[in-house]
């Protein structure tokens, strides 16, 4: 152990990469024909039991690829118990769900559909519904080769559309690259997001999504236990209220913020989160230009989205 | 162990280790592919821990980090922990207890991972609370005015912090709680309040949390589950040593296989050489004694029958030894072998070239010697050039020079054997010479002498009561039984030999000894059937009944025996002499009167005519057996017969069908409406009837 932080000392100069890593400007493992079938899956309220429900009514592309409301509302007006992340970018999530109960976007995807209170269907419904429809079977059977249609094919090829949401060409990731400059309060906020401890969570390529933290570090925030956090995983004391680090990419338009929504705007978020976590009262100009920072996260609207 | 069974498990065992070979390959494949993936799945697992605890003192150390490489280290650690679990090499038997120990593991993975989850969630905090710390006296506390006793206090502390932190040692910080309650309890103005609370607020967080930060990364690093891991990779590669093994083993198997195959296969390769060999060896001694004599070595009659055929202008000298049979009664065989050695070298001597001679034994002690493209006239001196060789050579049996003759024919004239032989045969009857020259008229007089012979037999057999009737049953096919007799002549010779008609009669009728036969078998017959009262024939020729001498004792027999003949009838056999048909008209009539009917004889053979048949007579018509023989197979004799049959039927005669050998041309001749039957299947000529 002593040779490896010898060892560390020695290369730790050279071995630091930035904390922030910008989003690749263009994605090549994409199957496009896949991809698009799994658009038109992903607005299809066929999945849901009442057809008034799909993919897309909780992670709206019109709010960042989340939804608007404090929660969502699924089937016979059905309330979620937590607010909707962001599907864009998720390919880069560690985990997926606020507990991180998942790990890949497949299993995320098998989620919702079988949820009793968000679309609350099942394989075989779901199979039976798509073959009774002659245009589906045709594009089904022009991706898969297949005549019959399965539930299997019916995830990746939504999979395979979220993981063309990638947002590139944010102004900060153009920073990062040394295409252009940021302006003054920009560049202030970046800066206390650095030194006010942040970016110690809020790092990697999706700014965020590659660890756990509880919510209230500091100075603990209200807890009730009606949230699915850490804990309804794990079942240990330690991992109450806590919950996945999310992405600050797009933040500007997926308020509102938090797994309880309870932050409509991006100061008031700002001020609870460094209240709470991160044991500081910032000053109104250090939020101002944190706010001014994070709106440089925005990033272009996927390339999948108004692929013809 | 025979050859075939040799060559099939050469040839089983051959397929066998070829077989073997390539499942012996598929399988080392199989279980190297595999052992390399999960020995590799094993090793990218242990190697994970090292990258991902370099990464958390990574995190640990700097300020700013990103965490995307943890979490994607966790993520290839995790995925490669599922690989391992559904791994189909460990799903085998013998690595039951890797697979266990593997699954077993599942618990330490999570628990891993989770504590990574738990290392960075307070590392965070530890983190910006330093950081806080640090930051807070450089920017914050220099623009209080905090008094210098207050300063030094939070230097002390802050010193503290970081010498646990430095140091990894919580122990550091055992009285920095005291000095907080200190500063804690300071008279303060409200913005000093507000510095000294938060700075408290991260201290104590600090306090708090740090011993569980240093047992985080203590419990991370020394790593327990990594050594679980190495622990399982070790033990799967001890089981998979006996893979090996038995791969091993297998190879030896196989090689072993394969030798013993290489072996049978080359030693029946040399078997077979030598076996092919001998069998050469074999045919050529068989080819060799199928044409020569194995005694002298001369070529044998085989030989002179194929060599005969391919010789343009062929003379034959043909040699055999005079009293050949007394040298091998007085000497021993032994030496009437050795006396044809030599003969067999000596015929060899005269220069008879350019002729082409071959040499031949042709049996017992008679020599061929083949010229081709000569004249008699050297032929017969090159034969007696021969004979005077050997008759001027002196043969030393048991020191006594004994002399041999022979006898030579020379012969160009074709049947080249037979002729030679018939030219020897007139050698040693009529002449004093040695060497003969046949010729056409020796054929001539060998047939007259032949005739002799049989008119030599034909009257002794009279003189001595040997001419001897036989008698064969005539069946009526209706009511099956016996109805009459044939009385045919025989001669029974003195050693007990039966002669018949067609060895004899073609002579005897050329001899006045004819009539006696034909008087002789009438007399005999008719004493024979006196008391036996059946019907019963005899055989007349058309010339028989033609001679007034003949017709004179004939008849002089019927009116002896005017009761029995009028049981006989009367076979006429045709014959292609022309006669005069009204004098057998008035024969038959004659006949008629006494009784006795007329049949005529062969009817369907050589001279057949069915013109005269109608106009005479008679009241049975006999089929000739040449008909009768092949009528089940022979369609136009099938034909011929049925045209005779409805001729006859027309004629409204009794037709008799003879040598009748089988059943089934029996129910053919009765299905066509032939009434009586005679032949091999009813019954044999017989001298005694029973």
């Amino acid at each position: 152990m002593k040779k490896l932080i010898l060892l560390l000392t020695i290369f730790a100069a050279v071995s630091i990469a930035g904390p922030i890593v910008p989003l690749p400007r263009k994605i090549n493992d994409i199957d496009i024909k896949k991809a698009l079938l799994g658009r038109k899956l992903f607005s299809e309220t066929l999945l849901s039991s009442d057809r008034t429900v799909s993919c897309h009514s909780c992670h709206s592309f019109d709010y960042g690829g989340a939804d608007p409301r404090i929660v969502s509302v699924g089937i016979d007006e059905k309330h979620g118990n937590i607010q909707s992340p962001t599907v864009y970018n998720s390919r880069y999530n560690f985990k997926q769900f606020w507990n991180g109960r998942v790990n890949t976007l497949k299993e995320q995807a098998d989620g919702p559909t079988h949820n009793p209170m968000e679309m609350g269907m099942n394989a075989l419904l779901i199979e039976k519904r798509l073959n009774n429809d002659k245009e589906y079977k045709k594009e089904f059977a022009a991706v898969y080769g297949s005549s019959e249609i399965r539930y299997e094919q019916v995830i990746d090829a939504i999979v395979e559309f979220e993981r063309a949401l990638v947002t590139p060409d944010s102004k900060f990731d153009r920073f990062l690259r040394n295409e252009i400059k940021l302006n003054k309060e920009e560049m202030k906020g970046y800066l206390a997001f650095k030194q006010r401890g942040c970016i110690t969570c809020h790092n990697g390529i999706n700014i965020g999504e590659n660890s756990f933290q509880r919510m209230g570090l500091f100075v603990p925030y209200d807890f009730n236990g009606s949230y699915p956090d850490r804990h309804s995983v794990t079942h240990k004391e330690q991992d109450k209220n806590v919950f996945k680090v999310p992405t600050l990419r797009n933040i500007e338009l997926t308020a509102p913020y938090f797994h309880d929504g309870s932050s409509k705007t991006l100061d008031k978020a700002i001020r609870k989160m460094s209240h709470h976590n991160l044991g500081v009262n910032l000053k109104e100009d250090e939020i101002h230009n944190i706010v001014q920072f994070l709106k440089t996260l925005t990033g272009k609207r996927p390339a999948i989205l108004d692929l013809k | 162990m025979n050859s075939k069974l040799k060559i099939a498990i050469a040839v089983t065992l051959g397929t066998a280790s070829l077989l073997l070979g390539i499942y012996f390959y598929l399988l080392q494949k199989d279980f190297s592919r595999d052992y390399k993936e999960v020995s590799g799945q094993f090793h990218t697992l242990e190697s994970s821990f090292g990258q991902i605890n370099y990464e958390i003192l990574q995190s640990a150390l700097f300020a700013y980090h990103n965490q995307d490489t943890i979490s994607s280290r966790l993520t290839k650690l995790r995925e490669t922990y599922k690989m391992l679990t559904e791994s189909s090499m460990l799903r085998q038997k013998q690595y039951a207890r890797v697979m266990k120990a593997v699954e077993d593991a599942a618990d330490d993975i999570d628990n891993y991972e989770n504590g990574i989850n738990r290392y960075m969630m307070i590392n965070a905090g530890i983190k910006n609370s330093f950081v806080f710390l640090a930051s807070l006296m450089r920017k914050d506390a220099s623009s209080l005015s905090l008094d210098k006793e207050l300063q030094d206090e939070i230097y002390t502390i802050i010193d503290q912090f970081s010498t646990a932190r430095r140091m990894l040692d919580a122990d550091y910080l055992d009285d920095t709680e005291k000095l907080l309650e200190k500063l804690d309890n300071s008279h303060l103005a409200k913005n000093q309040r507000e510095f000294i609370d938060t700075f408290i607020l991260h201290a104590k967080f600090i306090i708090k949390n740090f011993p569980n930060y240093i047992n985080s990364i203590n419990s991370l690093l020394q790593a327990q589950t990594e050594l679980n891991i190495r622990q399982i990779r070790e033990l799967f590669i001890k089981t998979s040593q006996n893979d090996f093994q038995i791969l091993d083993r297998l190879a030896y198997i196989l090689l072993g296989v394969f030798i013993i195959a290489m072996v049978m296969i080359i030693s029946l390769l040399i078997r077979s050489g030598i076996e092919n060999i001998r069998l050469l060896r074999l045919q050529k001694e068989l080819q060799y004694s199928l044409t020569h004599d194995q005694l002298t070595g001369l070529l044998n009659r085989v030989s002179y029958d194929t060599i005969i055929q391919q010789t343009n202008v062929p003379t034959l000298l043909l040699l055999n030894i005079n009293n050949f049979k007394h040298i091998n009664d007085f000497y021993g065989n032994e030496t009437g072998d050795i006396i044809l050695q030599e003969i067999s070298s000596l015929i060899k001597l005269p220069l008879i070239e350019p002729y082409n001679p071959k040499f031949f034994r042709m049996g017992g002690d008679d020599f061929g010697i083949l010229l081709n493209k000569t004249d008699l006239v050297h032929a017969e001196r090159s034969a007696r050039a021969i004979a005077t060789t050997i008759e001027s050579y002196p043969f030393i049996v048991d020191n006594i020079e004994i002399f041999i003759t022979v006898s030579i024919s020379v012969n160009n004239v074709d049947p080249f054997m037979e002729n030679a032989d018939m030219a020897l045969k007139h050698l040693k009857t009529d002449y004093n010479d040695n060497v003969i020259v046949f010729t056409t008229d020796m054929r001539l007089k060998e047939k007259v002498q032949l005739n002799i012979a049989t008119m030599q037999r034909i009257k002794s057999a009279i003189e001595e009561n040997r001419i001897v009737p036989y008698y064969q049953p005539i069946f009526n096919l209706q009511t099956e039984e016996v109805e009459k007799y044939e009385a045919l002549v025989r001669i029974e010779q003195r050693d007990d030999k039966v002669l018949k008609p067609s060895d004899f009669m073609d002579v005897a009728v050329q001899t006045p000894y004819y009539k006696e036969i034909s008087n002789s078998m009438l007399e005999q017959t008719i004493a024979r059937f006196r008391s036996f009262n059946y019907r019963f024939s005899i055989n007349l020729n058309m010339r028989d009944i033609l001679n007034s001498s003949f017709n004179k004792d004939f008849f002089k027999i019927l009116d002896q025996n005017i009761e029995t003949a009028r049981r006989l009838d009367i076979e006429l056999l045709e014959n292609e002499e022309l006669f005069n048909l009204d004098l057998v008209i008035d024969f038959i009539h004659r006949v008629n009167r006494y009784g006795c009917r007329v049949a005529v004889d062969d009817f369907g053979s050589g001279y057949s005519n069915f013109s005269y048949v109608s106009s005479l007579p008679i009241d049975i018509l006999k089929i000739d057996g040449s008909l009768i023989r092949h009528i089940v197979n022979d369609k136009r004799k099938l034909n011929t017969v049925k045209t005779i049959i409805a001729f006859a039927q027309n004629l409204k005669l009794e037709i008799v069908a003879e040598y009748i050998e089988d059943r089934e041309t029996a129910e053919l001749l009765k299905s066509l409406g032939v009434t009586h039957a005679q032949g091999y299947y009813f019954g044999r000529p017989s001298k005694t009837i029973v």
